[in-house]
């Protein structure tokens, strides 16, 4: 599993440096940076002089200022690629389907009746929270399955959520900052011991500076 | 050329995965399988007396045998075991009793292990950062015979080992009796109520709290593990809400990621539950189980002790540290306490009898699973196997439930045949620590001293005036003597005074008799011979009390009760710390054994014998399969 996340982080580290370069203008960027060494240096060199160091950690915080706001239109593009993956990912790589026979709660924010799939038992009725106005119940996977959760609210509309359970992934498409209909509270993990994202990034990260050096060369 | 040395490093690649892997299953048990199951507090008389009920038991002692084990002097759980472990006697692995006392504070701790903080800290206001590790350290001494196994190459696997916290590195096993919860003791349960009638306060083993439920839902602090990363150690908590349906007896539990749904009168399963110690950077990891006493009209709601998470392990709970969440996740999460039965909330009156049951049923469920796991692993060499639950259900039910008792027996006897059908070639031993005997009256040692103007107390009352006093107990069977030069006000000289004042305990303790039945409450007074290494911590008298006696609860934390003889009320009823002759334990074994008079000292010489390995030079029994069977080989 963590090689596929390490390909995706990989990929999405290509797209990023791609964006850089399509979208960012490599030459002003070229020479802030330069300019940001050459206020280093300056600190180096100019230590006894207290009136210089002074004039260069102002030039150089504007000029740190500069490369963020010249780098900044580019960066969007793939921090809405990963806003948009983000769902998808920690579904994937960030929880695991229900273990077969281990208890979880799903929630919904309307009161209705709901079914269960074959395969999943409904143990408890829909326990109501008053404080936050929501609907819990408890179900526990009697074997290896994947179906849908449906909720029959009183005013006749009917919505649904896929449950997984027994080994393998959770695929589904999750939108951005949208709470599904019936949430379910699936097991997190780990992956060889840390978050999905520390993997990711690390991919990401890597496979980005190499395609950057290749252009380079 | 250049890939040259890329060939040469994936061909070392490989091979030294190769090795790595057949590393893992280098073994030189050549196939042989020694289980040994540890039946805490299993007694023979009751076994005898239900033969018909325990059918694996009674196959195990007609194929092989059944003896009566002499135990350790005092006959207490950790003691008995430090011996099983080592082949020792308490002189020299320096386990006399649950608690001993530092004679340099006269304070009491926990004779099993010990917390040494980080050595190096930086301070920051009310902040404090580690910058190495707290270490805990075991403090029996001796060496485990696993260990020797291990020099021969016999693979060991240790399941729930007492004494054994933090786990010996060798083998692969999980800690037992001695490993804490979260807050650092042996299991401090929370309960929480909105009764009015019942009021805030801190009991033995727990904590009772006022519940206040606004709107359908409570928020109830949970009290975790102290701050470490705060210079005044203050503790840690975490909010567990409860939102109780209005019209149903059911409600949702919440703790940070953690849900469930409990019914009135059902448990929850485990909910891990993080303590923050440095807000949103750094948090303990801990789980519990949450009993829904009551739902309506009145909250009550049981919290367990927070346990340590096998699944994330705050403490070391096994050996490897990764090994508690591979079985996590092979089997699900399981209690980790030492003592995981919480007797406590029964003698609180937080649980009646049914309800500890219940919960007692749950460890014995979680015992069921790690065994058929343990199971599932073991191929060859030694697998070593512990249950809890007699010993703590004797301690509530013995002699006034009998029904109740002979259930968790013949549960753990159906555990024995499981054991038996899955691996039939295995040699198999069964073995308790002690029995059990009724505790009727209890014995309040330092009252019976001030008595005899041997400890005398200052004006503040229950406060013992060291500069008068020449002997005070601490612990169910331990005495000291006021020693001058190791107790910090020590007033008696070593030598002929320490002998005379032995001598006028042992007489005085065995002359008591109890005006209400004439018996004699004392039937031994052995003196301790302690190793140097344990003469600081060991005690000088250990007292053997008759059947139905016991050490007051005073006595066993170093206070001294009202009265020398009093009936026992509390729901805690049976016990085996008295003198060891009357609650022997018992030994089953699948091969046939020559010693007719077995101790738990013999077992790590005989399973060492069972594989061929000679004993260690230190240890003190003998092979109870006797001088013929094992091939003894040198290291």
């Amino acid at each position: 599993m963590i090689w596929a996340l390490i390909l995706v982080g990989a990929i999405y580290g290509c797209a990023a440096a791609l964006a850089m370069r399509r979208f960012s203008d490599r030459r002003l960027v070229r020479r802030t940076v330069n300019r940001i060494l050459a206020h280093l240096m300056e600190l180096q060199l100019f230590l006894d002089s207290p009136s210089v160091v002074l004039r260069a950690q102002r030039d150089l915080l504007r000029e740190n200022f500069r490369l963020l706001s010249l780098v900044l239109p580019a960066s969007l593009i793939p921090l809405v690629i990963f806003v948009a993956l983000f769902p998808q990912l920690d579904a994937a790589f960030g929880h695991a389907p229900l273990r077969v026979g281990e208890r979880t709660v799903v929630t919904a924010q309307d009161t209705g009746a709901l079914e269960a799939p074959p395969g999943i038992v409904l143990e408890t009725p829909g326990v109501v929270d008053l404080h936050d106005q929501q609907v819990s119940w408890r179900v526990r996977p009697a074997g290896k399955t994947s179906g849908e959760l449906t909720l029959r609210l009183k005013d006749g509309q009917v919505l649904t959520q896929r449950i997984v359970a027994g080994p393998g992934l959770i695929s589904e498409w999750r939108l951005p900052f949208r709470r599904p209909a019936i949430e379910i509270r699936y097991p997190r993990i780990s992956l060889w011991g840390e978050n999905w994202m520390l993997w990711f990034f690390a991919a990401s990260m890597a496979s980005g500076f190499a395609t950057a050096l290749g252009w380079k060369r | 050329m250049p890939d040259h040395p890329r060939t040469i490093f994936l061909f070392t690649l490989v091979f030294t995965l190769g090795l790595a892997a057949c590393g893992e299953h280098r073994s030189n048990a050549k196939g042989r399988q020694v289980i040994v199951i540890g039946v805490d507090g299993m007694d023979p008389v009751f076994v005898e007396k239900h033969w018909a009920d325990l059918p694996n038991l009674a196959g195990l002692r007609s194929q092989g045998s059944f003896a009566r084990l002499t135990t350790t002097t005092p006959p207490q759980s950790p003691t008995a075991w430090s011996t099983f472990i080592t082949g020792l006697d308490p002189a020299e692995h320096g386990i006399f009793d649950f608690v001993h006392r530092d004679p340099a504070t006269m304070e009491p701790f926990l004779s099993m292990t010990e917390t040494k903080d980080a050595r190096f800290e930086v301070s920051l206001g009310s902040w404090q950062l580690p910058l190495s590790r707290a270490r805990i350290v075991s403090l029996r001494k001796g060496k485990p015979f696993w260990q020797t196994l291990g020099e021969h190459g016999i693979p060991a696997t240790i399941v729930h080992m007492p004494t054994n916290y933090p786990p010996v590195e060798s083998g692969e096993g999980l800690a037992g009796m001695g490993t804490p919860d979260l807050q650092g003791t042996q299991g401090t349960f929370s309960y929480f109520s909105d009764d009015p009638g019942e009021t805030a306060r801190a009991v033995s083993g727990g904590a009772i709290s006022k519940a206040q439920v606004t709107g359908g839902r409570a928020i109830l602090h949970l009290e975790g593990p102290p701050n470490s990363l705060r210079r005044d150690h203050r503790a840690s908590f975490a909010d567990l809400v409860v939102d109780v349906d209005p019209a149903q007896p059911f409600a949702r539990l919440t703790i940070g990621d953690s849900t469930g749904i409990v019914r009135e009168g059902e448990w929850s399963d485990w909910l891990p539950v993080d303590f923050p110690l440095l807000p949103h950077l750094f948090s303990v990891r801990g789980m519990v189980r949450v009993f829904a006493k009551q739902l309506h009209p009145r909250l009550r709601i049981y919290v367990s002790p927070v346990n340590v998470d096998p699944d994330s392990p705050a403490l070391p709970i096994s050996t490897p540290r990764s090994l508690s969440r591979e079985i996590s996740r092979a089997t699900g999460r399981f209690y980790t306490l030492g003592i995981p039965e919480d007797t406590s909330a029964l003698r609180q009156g937080v649980f009646d009898l049914p309800q500890f049951l219940a919960q007692s049923a749950l460890v014995l469920n979680d015992e069921k699973k790690l065994l058929d796991d343990s199971l599932e692993r073991f191929h060859d060499g030694l697998l070593f196997f512990y249950f809890s639950s007699v010993d703590q259900n004797s301690h509530i039910l013995w002699g006034q439930h009998e029904q109740e008792l002979l259930n968790v027996y013949r549960a753990v006897d159906a555990s024995i045949g499981e054991v038996r059908r899955r691996k039939p070639a295995a040699e198999l031993m069964v073995m308790s620590d002690h029995g059990f005997t009724s505790f009727d009256r209890s014995v309040d040692l330092n009252n019976w001293l001030y008595h005899e103007r041997l400890l005398a107390l200052s004006q503040s009352p229950d406060q013992i005036d060291w500069s008068r006093t020449k002997a005070y107990a601490l612990g169910l069977n331990s005495l000291y003597f006021n020693l001058a030069g190791r107790e910090r006000h020590g007033i008696v000289a070593d030598g002929s005074e320490s002998r005379a004042l032995l001598e006028q305990i042992r007489t005085g303790l065995l002359a008591l008799r109890d005006p209400v039945n004439g018996r004699a409450p004392i039937e031994t007074v052995t003196a301790v011979n302690a190793s140097d290494a344990n003469r600081q911590v060991a005690p000088d008298l250990i007292v053997g009390y008759g059947p139905g006696y016991r050490g007051s609860w005073e006595t066993g934390v170093g206070a001294v009760g009202r009265t020398v003889l009093d009936d026992n009320t509390d729901a805690w009823i049976a016990d085996h710390c008295i003198n060891a002759a009357d609650v022997p334990g018992v030994l089953f074994t699948s091969r046939p054994i020559s010693a007719s008079n077995p101790a738990i000292a013999d077992l790590p010489v005989s399973i060492l014998a069972l594989f061929g390995v000679a004993p260690e030079p230190a240890m003190k029994g003998h092979s109870v399969y006797g001088a013929s069977y094992g091939a003894v080989t040198a290291k």
